[in-house]
């Protein structure tokens, strides 16, 4: 029964870009030591930036086999891929659903179980960015520069207006800003306008439960302070750079989250809606890692694996508010300056 | 609202497998089907699972009395560790996990946590210990300064050869004793099974001859687990006594020839740094290209193309010898020290 392996496979990559950057060190993997005898291999995405890396095997070879596309453009010319075997990282309509709790998992490891059937090997679990090179670094100095700041002395700061279980609330956010004593700047993506926070997605209903799906754009929140920002004004591949060479990030949103793991600097980050151990940048980098959650609203034996039991999305009872589970701004800040002393 | 209540939770698969559900089972019970009031576990091994039924809310029954009175678990949920007919398959690759993470998706659809991923078994019994050290005894054999052998006969790609244990016995001056079970005279290694693309073994014991004391066949399930308590230490080529023996945290010698180490070493509570175990497979005869989520790509029972004696990719006897015989008198060196 041994299948052709030279056929096309064809890699749907979904999910929000934290996730994306979680399933990259799986599709290296994947691409490098699985999928060896595929001759082409077409990684669906939303992102090329984040696997690009993977074409290239150094400077000077390239992996032939490998190309990207968009999945506007996959279902634009559907039929170009009869043939492909498909597998993706995620759940997805072209693929049958496997049963996997993701809330309850490390990105990492569900994108591994649901691409490869298997885990990566714990020293294959961290996340690969292409280093930047010095112009681009130059540049990014530069935009700090301008707005009077050492970018190596410099705290980014990050408030994500995401779901409302990792939703830090705008005053606790100003009163870090107005007490932490260095050099910060603010970072993020605004929502376009008119573009709202959450939709509601009532044709997809799980059946088990009344709860309507609920889709969301992420931001960032708009603070009443006035501190140097970048919102807006940074590429992918700068808030990568920045995110290097800065001094550390505070940050509510997975993908900086990641990123931060990836170049292995100082992060700072609250841990609500999934526990701590899902969430951290895999890897022994001990330290430089910091929860600034004393409780997570979702614990993995909250997932049931037979019956769906709410989204994960919203602040559960009995809580009312995140400022419940995480640390006072005070408080987040003498934990940032013991770790840097 | 009412949670999954009340459930039964199927643990099949190989004895070592089976062993391997242990820590996915007792989180679940314990974390996650806290408001069940009924939980059965049909297992053909309830010696496994005996520490947990203390738990009032669980029973342990054999699978045959579940077939056999389907009519008894109407209305319950259905869970398994292990691929079963009245589960969904997920896809997930066995023989490229360690065990316990395959139980624990099998199981929940999640990873239990780290710290929760080691198998526990009950403690030795005083009166267990008796008779156990009876029986060891009775062939002249000190158990508590014995490392145990375990010769397992079972796939090609995981069998080391009768000349290699002989060598081993020639060159390693400790005692030694043999265990395991002897498969029954007319059964045969492979079992003929009507499905073709399948293959099982029934697993048994190769036959050092006389060379040193041997409690083959002596041994219950229950007596094997507390002589591996017991032990120095235990070299072994199957998984079952692998998990055993991390259960107990004593010496642990094996051959990963047929899965990555990583794969096959019991995880530890707390401290994975302090479990006993040397590997004495020089390499993994399968690498990770061999296992392709989208294919089939062939057996990994028999030894790949290009292999032709597993003694390519083991530790030579006599080196094994010399390493175990050092590290056991080390153990010892530093118990007296510490003590």
């Amino acid at each position: 029964m041994n299948s052709n392996l030279k056929e096309p496979l064809l890699i749907l990559t979904v999910g929000g870009l934290g996730d994306l950057l979680c399933a990259e060190p799986v599709l290296r993997f994947g691409v490098q030591e699985v999928f060896t005898e595929s001759e082409r291999i077409v990684i669906v995405t939303k992102n090329k930036d984040i696997y690009k890396h993977l074409s290239n095997v150094d400077d000077n070879l390239f992996d032939n086999r490998i190309s990207f596309i968009t999945e506007e453009e996959l279902y634009r010319d559907l039929k170009s891929y009869i043939g492909y075997a498909i597998c993706t990282i995620y759940d997805h309509p072209l693929y049958k659903k496997k049963g996997f709790i993701q809330g309850a998992m490390h990105f990492t490891d569900y994108a591994s179980i649901y691409l490869l059937g298997r885990l990566l090997p714990e020293n294959k679990k961290s996340i690969f960015i292409q280093p930047a090179s010095v112009e681009e670094e130059d540049i990014v100095i530069e935009k700090f520069e301008n707005l009077g700041l050492d970018i190596h002395e410099t705290l980014l700061i990050h408030p994500g207006e995401t779901w409302p279980s990792r939703t830090i609330p705008e005053d606790w956010w100003e009163e870090f800003i107005k007490n932490y004593k260095g050099q910060m700047c603010l970072i993020g993506e605004n929502r376009p306008i008119h573009i709202p926070l959450m939709t509601e997605s009532p044709s997809r209903i799980p059946e088990e439960t009344n709860e309507p799906h609920r889709d969301y754009i992420p931001g960032v929140l708009n603070l009443n302070v006035t501190i140097p920002s970048l919102i807006d004004q940074l590429s992918f591949k700068e808030l990568v750079v920045a995110i290097e060479l800065c001094k550390g990030i505070i940050t509510n949103d997975s993908l900086p989250v990641h990123i931060a793991g990836a170049v292995s600097n100082w992060l700072f980050t609250f841990s609500t809606a999934r526990e701590w151990d899902n969430l951290k940048p895999p890897g022994y980098s001990y330290g430089i890692y910091h929860n600034l959650a004393i409780s997570c609203f979702y614990p993995a034996s909250h997932f049931r694996p037979t019956k769906l039991i709410g989204s994960v999305d919203l602040i559960p009872e009995p809580y009312t508010n995140i400022k419940e589970i995480i640390l006072k701004p005070k408080e987040s800040i003498d934990l940032i300056n013991q770790s840097w002393n | 609202m009412e949670l999954v209540n009340p459930i039964i939770i199927h643990a099949t698969g190989g004895r070592g497998d089976i062993l391997c559900a242990e820590p996915a089972i007792r989180y679940s019970i314990n974390n996650v089907f806290t408001t069940s009031n009924i939980i059965v576990i049909a297992t053909e091994f309830p010696v496994f699972f005996e520490h947990l039924a203390a738990d009032t809310r669980i029973n342990v029954l054999p699978p045959a009395f579940v077939g056999n009175n389907l009519d008894l678990f109407e209305g319950y949920k259905v869970f398994t560790t292990y691929e079963h007919p009245t589960a969904s398959k997920k896809g997930l690759l066995h023989a490229n996990m360690h065990s316990v993470d395959y139980s624990s998706l099998q199981l929940l659809g999640w990873l239990i946590p780290e710290l929760e991923r080691y198998v526990q078994l009950k403690a030795p019994q005083p009166e267990e210990i008796e008779i156990v050290e009876a029986k060891f005894k009775h062939f002249g054999v000190d158990i508590r300064n014995t490392l145990l052998l375990h010769p397992g006969e079972t796939w090609p790609s995981r069998t080391i050869p009768v000349e290699w244990w002989s060598s081993f016995l020639e060159n390693y001056k400790g005692s030694t004793c043999v265990i395991g079970a002897v498969r029954p005279d007319n059964k045969p290694l492979e079992l003929e099974l009507e499905d073709t693309e399948k293959h099982g073994y029934m697993p048994g014991l190769l036959d050092l001859g006389d060379s040193c004391p041997s409690l083959a066949n002596y041994l219950n399930m229950r007596e094997l687990i507390v002589a591996i308590a017991l032990s120095k230490g235990i070299l072994t080529n199957d998984s079952l006594p692998v998990h055993i023996a991390g259960a107990f945290n004593n010496w642990l010698f094996t051959f990963s020839t047929a899965r990555r180490f990583t794969t096959l070493r019991p995880y530890r509570p707390h401290a994975k740094n302090f479990l006993r175990t040397e590997n004495f497979a020089t390499k993994c005869l399968f690498p990770p290209s061999h296992f392709n989520p989208i294919f089939t790509t062939g057996r990994y029972d028999l030894l790949p193309e290009g292999v032709t004696s597993i003694l390519d990719v083991i530790v030579d006897a006599k080196t094994v010898a010399e390493k175990i015989s050092k590290l056991l008198n080390d153990t010892l060196k530093i118990n007296l020290f510490t003590s």
